[in-house]
């Protein structure tokens, strides 16, 4: 599936189309933001994708740490950084 | 029902269904949080039973549901966000569903709950859900909630975009129960008609990513909702900045956790104080009755004391589940998890262990029972493996007597005392948990994906009903073991019967002579030590007194001799036998006289043969460790067997915890006698 962009040391990766893209983990708190990418592999990412964390799908971080907390549709998720790292971002527009 | 199946068999294979209403069943399938068991409660009462799946440690709710006429089967799944995930619990309602599990048939109709508040996330296992080719009913869930918050939905909408009936409800406030029986009727009674007709899939296909069905969902979602939804949540988010704070979160969780301790040890000590008076009546009105003997001492010592033993610690295991049965119901129980995840996460353990590991506290039995929260099956099999390292209330009289024994008189130091064993048991399980994390059970732990529900008021029937359901297993599953194996150690106690002690005849002959003079208090006196010289005498002289003299060897570099051997191997079912037993061993009389203040006094005073104290400060120490490590629970072992499935893991367990306990000890008195202390 998708590949995880390789960062730089700020962490953002480059701009796609004109919009800046972020690792999940990495966004503003309190920003809305749609699930750009999501780099598949375990069964901890498939159930956060059931939860709603998947392409298309407005997200927004409540809480920065590890573990972190998101809003998206309309439930609060606890996520691990080592799973949030695998997302990016892409403000809304 | 055998017969019938046979003959099915060689039928053809396209049947109507069983006429015979209680084959009939429905599956309620839902989002974890969503309601499912308030849901469950509501509909079928009192009667739902708990029983496993069988061949799995999966626990499965199964209660009668009567709709009209019939009585039907209503079966609570796993909670699950998708029907194609991946965790134990997620495959087995996949397969429950698909009618995949010997033994187990497949469900008739599916009940799926949908949280109203919710309803895009919802309704992607809705999506999944119709393509499993049942009937479905749909349950919206917790509007009540939902119109607080200004989300309105319209079912009408909602039902022709899904195709099948929509019932709006309040599970919590049994708000729309009559309507929703009613649907779940017209779906069992008139199969093949519309109000039963099988979902076609929604978004397509069965193979659709996760976007596709999002996408259905949003569309559907936004059709059918009106209002403003985003100012739900609000007022959990505001709590949630004080609770999931990194150190305002952890400060919360001990002071919770301090409440809900001192609610099991302070409100549990009533009904634990009736328990132990009403089985001493027990005893004593029985053994009246059937004179003296063997029988006497096997229903009273045996019987009588070792249902006691186990039942006296019912209230505290019933008091645990019913606050955390509330806790969970409010949602405080995922915030908890999430900010101890943090910690826990450094020695290996994963957030949810802490919940099993506060449960220990109490009884490492309910603890094992509720590891079953931990998804990844090695993260539970470690949280298991240590969670008997934990200071359980058997573990109190021990503690209450080694630490009457170190510090008679200075309270503050006893209590020290106490706190240091609590924080030593903590300690080697957290220690343990990692040194297996790094050698038997490698590897990371799984990261954290837990939801935090909105915060609720909870359901005290919830709650009863857990602690009922909870409180039946552990009589069940612990009682009938702790009275056989206190069957076997009273055996061991009571056999070979030896030839009554000379010194206490005589006692005995001098006290008769005593009261013939009208002493009656020096007589009473004297006849008192003369049974419990007798006592002495045929405990020594029994398998058991044999068995300690055998491992005295063994047991010398700890500081113990045989009499405290003859207590470690006595307390190998229980661990508070062991203040009984050394009241004995040491003469200080029957079991029934077990005063632990005089106990104490006469241990204190307990000399070996050169005249030196038994009980010097290093061999209490050394006894005190010792208790803290020491594997001394077969009940346990039993129910880590069950939950393990193998007797590898329960065999494993003692051998390691032994070890520990041996060493332990051996440091401590070693340490303390080079310290000068005896």
């Amino acid at each position: 599936m998708a590949t995880h962009p390789r960062q730089d040391e700020s962490g953002t990766v480059p701009p796609r189309s004109g919009l800046r893209i972020e690792r999940l983990d990495q966004f503003p708190v309190g920003r809305v933001g749609v699930v750009h990418e999501v780099q598949a592999g375990s069964d901890d990412i498939e159930r956060l994708q059931a939860m709603g964390v998947c392409p298309g799908r407005r997200v927004m971080l409540v809480r920065r740490g590890d573990p972190m907390i998101l809003r998206v549709l309309g439930s609060r998720i606890g996520v691990s950084a080592r799973l949030a790292e695998r997302i990016s971002v892409r403000a809304d527009e | 029902m055998e017969a019938r199946r046979a003959n099915d068999a060689v039928d053809p294979p396209i049947l109507p269904p069983e006429p015979s209403s209680d084959s009939l069943r429905i599956a309620i399938i839902g989002n974890p949080n969503a309601g499912k068991t308030t849901l469950f409660n509501a509909l079928t009462g009192m009667r739902g039973r708990t029983a496993n799946f069988p061949g799995t440690t999966i626990e499965k709710h199964a209660g009668p549901l009567r709709l009209g006429q019939r009585t039907i089967e209503l079966l609570d799944l796993p909670g699950l966000y998708s029907i194609h995930a991946a965790t134990p619990e997620e495959r087995l309602a996949r397969r429950a569903l698909l009618g995949e599990i010997v033994g187990e048939r497949r469900p008739d109709a599916v009940l799926l709950l949908l949280d109203a508040t919710m309803l895009e996330r919802n309704l992607f296992l809705a999506s999944e859900v119709a393509e499993l080719g049942l009937p479905i009913v749909v349950a919206l869930n917790m509007t009540d909630l939902a119109e607080r918050a200004g989300i309105h939905i319209d079912a009408k909408r909602l039902a022709a975009d899904l195709g099948c009936p929509v019932v709006p409800v309040a599970a919590r406030l049994m708000r729309g129960m009559d309507e929703l029986r009613a649907a779940l009727a017209r779906v069992i009674e008139l199969p093949g008609s519309a109000a039963a007709a099988t979902p076609k899939p929604p978004c397509g296909c069965a193979g659709c990513p996760f976007e596709a069905r999002f996408d259905w969902a949003e569309d559907v979602g936004t059709r059918c909702t009106s209002g403003r939804p985003m100012t739900h949540g609000r007022q959990t988010e505001r709590v949630d900045r004080v609770l999931t704070h990194p150190v305002g979160g952890v400060i919360a969780f001990a002071a919770v956790m301090f409440t809900v301790f001192a609610m099991i040890f302070w409100v549990a000590q009533y009904p634990m104080g009736w328990i132990e008076q009403g089985f001493a009546i027990a005893g004593a009105t029985v053994g009246r009755l059937l004179g003296p003997g063997d029988l006497r001492s096997l229903v009273t010592n045996g019987l009588i004391g070792g249902v006691g033993g186990v039942l006296v610690f019912l209230p505290q295991i019933c008091i645990l589940f019913f606050f955390l049965s509330l806790l969970e119901d409010t949602g405080y129980l995922s915030r908890a998890a999430f900010v101890m995840d943090r910690l826990m996460r450094r020695v290996g353990l994963p957030g949810r262990a802490f919940l099993p590991m506060l449960s220990a506290h109490a009884c490492a039995i309910p603890a094992i029972m509720s590891a079953r929260v931990i998804a990844d099956r090695r993260e539970r099999l470690l949280t298991i493996l240590v969670l008997p390292l934990l200071s359980c209330s058997a573990r109190i009289p021990v503690y209450a007597m080694i630490a009457a024994l170190l510090f008679a008189g200075h309270p503050v130091r006893a209590s020290l005392a106490f706190t240091g064993a609590y924080a030593l048991g903590i300690f080697a399980a957290l220690g343990m948990a990692f040194v297996f994390r790094t050698t038997i059970l490698r590897g990371e732990v799984k990261p954290l994906v837990l939801e935090l529900p909105s915060y609720k008021l909870p359901s005290l029937r919830n709650a009863l009903l857990l602690t009922w359901d909870r409180g039946l297993v552990f009589v069940r599953n612990a009682g009938t073991m702790i009275l056989l194996v206190s069957l076997i150690l009273w055996v061991l106690a009571s056999y070979p019967t030896s030839a009554p002690s000379v010194g206490a005849a005589a006692l005995a002959e001098r006290a008769v002579d005593l009261a013939r003079d009208g002493q009656v208090h020096a007589a009473a006196e004297l006849e008192m030590r003369s049974k419990s010289l007798e006592a002495q005498h045929r405990l020594a002289h029994s398998m058991a007194g044999r068995l300690g003299r055998a491992i005295e060897p063994v047991l010398r570099p700890l500081g113990f001799d045989w009499q405290i051997g003859v207590g470690v191997i006595s307390s190998f079912a229980a661990r508070e036998v062991i203040v009984s037993t050394l009241a004995i061993v040491y003469g200080s009389g029957d079991v029934q006289s077990a005063d632990p203040l005089t106990i104490t006094e006469r241990l204190a005073a307990a000399r070996r043969s050169d005249g030196t104290p038994v009980f010097t400060p290093a061999t209490c120490l050394s006894l005190l460790v010792f208790y803290v490590l020491a594997m001394q629970c077969l009940p346990t072992q039993i129910v880590t067997r069950r939950e393990t499935g193998s007797w590898r893991w329960p065999v494993f367990q003692f051998a390691y915890m032994s070890v520990l306990a041996y060493v332990g000890a051996w440091i401590a008195f070693q340490t303390a006698r080079g310290l000068g202390l005896g």
